[in-house]
């Protein structure tokens, strides 16, 4: 990173030469020319921070990607593994691939919790309505 | 937190301060802030006329030389204009050299 500079180094070198050093860093995140040269010289302090704002965001994204690949990848080795035993009975079927990604957010989350309590109701007015039917039947 | 000096000298508002243009422009002139141990009194003088150049450029170095000379506390004055002139560099390493609390230091009567 630009930023990163042997103190002793600096020392003897010119402004100039630490400022030319440091431009392309500052361009690459953002600043333009104008900002740099010209504009107020505290200016970098605060777009060295939001970089590192930035910077830290990215790896807690990246971070958390692995992480769910991982919970994927873990899912499906435990989805799999019944047909892998050795003694496993003939027929033995792995466990079907999740139809739908895993909810992420509290809204995807109630969503999918709601759709489950419809589709219970709804298994359960079915069969409220075959057994009334094989009753009415019956009588 | 200010990173400029500001003071009114015969009805005209003066903000100086050194931008990193500024800062180059001084040292391909031969200015070096290192001299500041070996000769201060020019070193001083010739920081004090490079902080007009960022916002006052055209200002000649007659009425420079007479604002510098009529400043009131001359080491509160030098010990900004080295704070602002370092700022230039210690802003590109995140850090802040400059004190807190200089607003409108530097009066002028």
């Amino acid at each position: 990173m630009g930023v990163e500079s042997n103190s002793q180094e600096q020392e003897s070198k010119t402004y100039t030469e630490i400022f030319e050093e440091n431009f392309p860093f500052y361009l690459s995140i953002g600043m333009t020319y104008e900002q740099f040269w010209e504009g107020d010289s505290t200016l970098p302090k605060f777009y060295l921070k939001a970089y590192e704002i930035r910077l830290d965001r990215e790896r807690e994204k990246i971070n958390y990607s692995c992480w769910l690949q991982g919970l994927y990848d873990y899912e499906v080795m435990c989805s799999v593994s019944p047909i892998y035993q050795p003694f496993a009975k003939a027929g033995t079927k792995p466990k079907p691939y999740r139809p739908e990604p895993i909810p992420l957010t509290n809204e995807q989350i109630k969503k999918n919790e709601e759709e489950e309590i419809h589709k219970e109701v709804d298994k359960f007015r079915t069969f409220a309505t075959m057994f009334n039917a094989k009753l009415k039947d019956k009588a | 937190m200010s990173n400029s000096i500001r003071f009114t000298y015969k009805d005209r508002e003066y903000k100086l301060g050194f931008t990193r243009k500024t800062v180059k422009q001084m040292e391909s002139g031969g200015f070096n802030i290192e001299n500041i141990e070996s000769k201060p009194l020019t070193t001083i003088t010739e920081l004090f006329a490079g902080s007009f150049l960022a916002n006052h450029r055209f200002t000649k170095r007659e009425l420079i030389d007479e604002i510098h000379v009529g400043f009131e506390r001359k080491d509160e004055l030098n010990t900004k204009l080295i704070e602002l002139y370092n700022g230039t560099v210690s802003s590109l390493y995140g850090g802040d050299e400059q004190s807190e609390d200089n607003e409108n230091l530097i009066s002028w009567e």
